[in-house]
């Protein structure tokens, strides 16, 4: 099938090395070397049929959840930590030291809140002081130290 | 004002995309979309929703496209649609600039609201960042 974006080129088979693409929460997710897109030889665009995409996505899929594991063997808190994270973030007693054994990826949601916190327990802080406040509170009060 | 008439006949869109029979811009679509299922599944049903009412112009540039202004969570998107080997090419991103459609001004990313009073880049707004 011709280009229908160059007009120019024709849109062939290709699976290739070293692509990324966005895909759900990541923007540049390895795209696996044997996956084959439908691309333009002359501008590369890429192109998807339904089953294309159904195929597509649960190539990309199987890459994002071992990318979802990775991140959260690095944003997981101290085990010393654990608790008190737990406690602020409404999770279960041994939650966390559930999910760095299992081989499941927790929601994205859970996983940037977690790095938020790995990244500045005065995140976690803000979070405790959200959960004290009454309601209505002024826009500003969450971080105010 | 007379209503503009799309060049592709709305009923064989609609059968083929029914059928599945679609070919979608991936490369753009995935700026929009979490995963390829939904961009495709959001062509699908844009598409069987589709009137001449949302139709806007039609475009000459290597094919020949129907580009339509649609709604799409209560945001204005660019819908443009060509037919090649039986299957019904598309390309649906937000719309970058107000759309003047059969049923009146569609607006852009920012949001908003539709109005009469604002410049119409109807004819090739967009046309020349889409495939």
């Amino acid at each position: 099938m011709k280009c229908h974006s160059c007009h120019q080129g024709t849109v062939v088979p290709l699976a290739k090395p070293g692509r990324t693409a966005p895909y759900k929460t990541i923007p540049n997710l390895p795209v696996p070397a044997d996956l084959v897109i439908p691309t333009c030889d002359h501008c590369g665009e890429e192109w998807m049929t339904p089953e294309d995409a159904a195929r597509i996505d649960a190539a990309m899929e199987a890459v994002y959840r071992e990318e979802l594991l990775a991140r959260l063997r690095a944003v997981l808190p101290e085990p010393r930590d654990a608790g008190r994270v737990e406690r602020d973030l409404g999770l279960s007693r041994g939650y966390l030291s559930r999910l760095r054994k299992g081989g499941r990826p927790p929601s994205e949601v859970l996983l940037a809140v977690l790095a938020l916190v790995r990244e500045d327990q005065g995140n976690l802080r803000k979070v405790e002081r959200f959960w004290q406040m009454g309601i209505p509170y002024p826009d500003n009060e969450i971080g105010a130290e | 004002m007379k209503a503009k008439k799309p060049h592709w006949e709305l009923d064989r869109v609609k059968a083929l995309a029914a059928q599945g029979k679609l070919f979608l811009t991936k490369t753009k679509a995935q700026r929009f979309f979490p995963d390829a299922a939904s961009a495709v599944a959001t062509a699908k049903a844009t598409i069987a929703d589709l009137s001449e009412r949302q139709f806007a112009e039609t475009l000459h540039q290597g094919d020949v496209c129907d580009v339509y202004g649609v709604r799409i969570g209560g945001a204005g998107w660019y819908l443009k649609i060509t037919i090649d080997d039986l299957r019904v090419v598309v390309s649906l991103h937000p719309l970058q600039r107000p759309l003047r459609t059969n049923a009146g001004m569609i607006g852009g990313a920012s949001g908003g609201a539709s109005s009469a009073d604002k410049p119409a880049q109807g004819a090739g707004g967009d046309s020349d960042e889409m495939p």
